[in-house]
């Protein structure tokens, strides 16, 4: 790991005390058009260039489906140790994360400092109803849950994991896709009473396929089921794309993410930010992006509050995406 | 009755019931037996040509009506497309267009259904206009997913000139995906032409008898082909009305222009050109686009740039956004206001230039005037099979008897058509003969 990555890791674990984000992401991103050259072309079609670019705020983002399209990394893609890709269903239609040694290590440190920056340290036992690594090596969320400590990942083994939460009295933390809670619920019509003190935390939606519920609903679902008051759901966001994570709290909270993850919720037509409670696309500076892009615009529209963001739909003729599909 | 002043409320029949959906079929029928027994073909042309010159009379203020119905954003954006299609039911082509077509013994289709889409404000027109020419009684199914003021209008118009044609056609709707209603009508006609994208293609195709005839009308687009040596800057602002007009919206909006070019000049046509969208663009202005809709385009504009073969030029607030494509592969343009310049160095290089295109091609504009050139043009038009070929500036101002999608416009109407688009094609290559470009599509 280079003295830069080594600056960032700083940040990471300081909480963002240690550092300054600004300069941190000025620095990655003159690396960055330095050494990825569809960005450095993206970057020089508008000459917002490093030099120019005063603010992390100025940074152009790269639309997300450039992860599809283009080999986003600043070292050799053949020096990648991990590739993280997106749930598509063809080759052409998932993105590509390649992640090399340091980035890998970057992201190891991102996904635990990130969990212990909303959650505290961890205390209760990680059960996952999705894929383990080993099943699933491209898959960023198993890998996420692998490093804070997973102790079991059920996959589609639902009975399994209605025989364990049925009988465990230890409280827990269950990580799961929306889809993957819904196949739970519909192969058992009882209720599973998790232990005192546990939470649920529910990621990818619904992505608009076989099924949807409404999310009031989903979440009334979920607390009916295993007993746990709504206070006690969480969701998470994050993408193969990002090396950071983002996490709300019940049916209402918002997104909110640690210090090296900011977010704007800009017009696409003009880049300006949008005001607080008015609609437009969300754009992610993740600072532990070390060996692709730190700044990426998604196909999420999205609202910023003073808490963080909530997250209203996509953009039209957005291909679906998400871990969820895994579990479908 | 005049049709000025303000234009009612939206009156077309609303479906709920199959019982209402059959008794306003038997309906038409009757009044299309009638009618047929009643005009021979050179009189209903007679009456819709008078029709027509009464409307286009500035005195008769129709078009200001028409202005107030659509509002006058849309209106200038419809405006030219709707004038061509009346000034073609004043031409003398059309009777000879449609005697061509039709032969002594054709018996119009019992009865036409026609579905249309929502992109496109004037399918209603030439469809229509078309099957009354035939004398097929029309059943007119509009979408759900957005008034069809135009569709309307020609109905006032035809119940105020020409109550007899009206008297066999009826616009109706239902709520969406209503699939007892779409049987039913799908059962009671003989031929049905259905607009729309390729699922609403699918689904009609997998419900309707086999008896029915499916007149395919899908996802198209049209293109321009360019020599920026001879362009002025009236041809430039021609060329930005190719794009323009109708909002980018329907099969007519041109797509992709075909530039003649090594490369060097590309760059320069093409900011040329924006600054022309973006002029023309204050005389038209565009409908306001959600933020879906601008998300994308400035999405396709962005991996255009990171692309090493592509270059983007985007105009204010992501309209009038272009691509220059020197790949030789016609992607990153799905959007609907993205046009996409791609370069060929001599008329020869056109075919392969445009090959990917194949079978999705409505119409062509060029401003190639010498013949060799537009020899080579034309035998593009065939190899795409478009369906209308003109000069620059009047791509979305086509008549009504133009080829249409290789599909004989009046003819695929009859009991005697038997031919799918398909089948037309089959032919024309077992006969060796590409399908000829009639004269008059093309005045130089």
């Amino acid at each position: 790991m280079d003295h830069f990555c080594e600056e960032i890791v700083q940040y990471v674990t300081s909480n963002g005390t240690c550092g300054n984000f600004e300069a941190l992401a000025l620095s990655s991103f003159e690396r960055q058009y330095d050494m990825i050259q569809p960005y450095r072309r993206l970057c020089d079609s508008t000459t917002t260039v490093p030099g120019r670019v005063k603010s992390w705020r100025d940074i152009p983002p790269v639309p997300i489906s450039a992860f599809k399209l283009f080999d986003l990394s600043c070292s050799d893609t053949a020096s990648a140790i991990r590739i993280f890709h997106s749930s598509g269903t063809t080759s052409s239609d998932t993105s590509k994360h390649f992640m090399d040694a340091a980035a890998l290590e970057m992201y190891k440190f991102s996904v635990v400092e990130g969990f212990r920056h909303y959650f505290g340290t961890p205390q209760l036992p990680i059960y996952a109803l999705m894929e383990s690594p080993q099943n699933a090596p491209t898959s960023s969320l198993s890998s996420m849950l692998e490093l804070l400590g997973c102790s079991t990942f059920f996959g589609s083994d639902y009975t399994s994991a209605i025989d364990f939460l049925s009988h465990t009295d230890t409280p827990l933390i269950l990580f799961a896709t929306a889809f993957a809670l819904m196949n739970l619920f519909d192969s058992s019509d009882t209720k599973h009473a998790l232990p005192n003190g546990s939470i649920v935390i529910e990621t990818g939606g619904f992505k608009g396929r076989s099924r949807t519920l409404d999310r009031s609903d989903f979440y009334d679902l979920i607390s009916n089921k295993f007993r746990v008051s709504d206070t006690h759901v969480y969701s998470e966001y994050g993408m193969c794309e990002l090396s950071s994570q983002y996490y709300s709290r019940g049916l209402d909270g918002s997104f909110s993410g640690p210090p090296w993850l900011k977010t704007r919720v800009v017009d696409p037509s003009t880049g300006l930010d949008c005001r607080n409670g008015q609609v437009g696309v969300v754009i992610h500076y993740d600072l532990t992006n070390v060996n692709s892009v730190l700044a990426i615009q998604t196909q999420d529209l999205g609202v910023c509050n003073s808490d963080g963001f909530t997250l209203c739909g996509r953009t039209s003729d957005a291909p679906l995406r998400g871990c969820s599909l895994m579990a479908e | 009755m005049r049709l000025c002043g303000a234009v009612p409320s939206w009156q077309n029949k609303m479906i709920d019931t199959r019982k209402f959906l059959t008794s306003e079929i038997a309906r038409i029928v009757m009044n299309g037996h009638e009618f047929r027994d009643a005009c021979s073909l050179s009189d209903r042309i007679n009456r819709l040509r008078c029709l027509a010159e009464t409307v286009l009379k500035a005195e008769y203020r129709w078009f200001s009506t028409v202005e107030k119905a659509v509002g006058p954003i849309e209106y200038q954006h419809v405006e030219p497309s709707l004038r061509a299609v009346l000034e073609s039911l004043t031409s003398p082509d059309l009777l000879e267009a449609a005697v061509e077509e039709l032969s002594v013994n054709a018996i119009p289709s019992v009865l036409t259904g026609h579905v249309l889409a929502a992109n496109t404000p004037l399918l209603g027109w030439s469809s229509i206009l078309r099957s009354i020419i035939v004398g097929t009684p029309s059943i007119v199914k509009l979408s759900s997913r957005k008034p069809d003021v135009m569709s309307q209008l020609l109905m006032r118009l035809l119940e105020s000139e020409y109550t007899e044609a009206a008297s066999t056609v009826s616009l109706i709707m239902w709520e969406r995906s209503n699939a007892p209603l779409l049987d039913c009508l799908l059962n009671s006609c003989e031929t049905v032409a259905i607009y729309g994208n390729d699922e609403t293609q699918r689904t009609i195709t997998n419900r309707a008898p086999k008896a029915t005839k499916l007149l395919h009308y899908g996802n198209r687009l049209s293109i321009s082909i360019v020599d920026p040596e001879i362009c002025s800057n009236s041809d430039y602002e021609s060329i930005a009305s190719d794009v323009l007009l109708a909002d980018q919206l329907g099969c007519l909006s041109c797509k992709y222009i075909f530039v003649r070019s090594s490369g060097e000049n590309l760059t320069q046509f093409s900011k040329v050109l924006s600054r022309q969208l973006s002029a023309l663009s204050v005389k038209l202005p565009r409908l306001s686009r959600e933020l879906e809709g601008r998300a994308e385009i400035i999405e396709q504009c962005q991996l255009a740039s990171m692309s090493e073969t592509h270059q983007a030029i985007v105009g204010r607030n992501a309209d009038n956004a272009i691509v220059i494509n020197h790949s030789k592969q016609l992607n990153f343009c799905s959007a609907s206001r993205v046009v996409s310049v791609v370069p060929f160095e001599s008329y020869r290089d056109l075919l392969p230039a445009t090959r990917l295109l194949a079978g999705l091609v409505q119409g062509i504009s060029t401003n190639a005037v010498a013949p060799v050139d537009f020899v080579q043009v034309r035998s593009v038009a065939i190899a795409l099979e478009a369906s209308w070929l003109c000069k620059i500036g009047h791509l979305q101002r086509p008549p009504l008897y133009w080829p249409d999608d290789g599909i004989p416009a009046f003819a695929s109407l009859t009991s005697s058509y038997n031919g799918s688009r398909s089948d037309l094609l089959v032919q024309s290559l077992l006969l060796q003969q590409p399908r000829s470009v009639p004269a008059n599509r093309y005045q130089p």
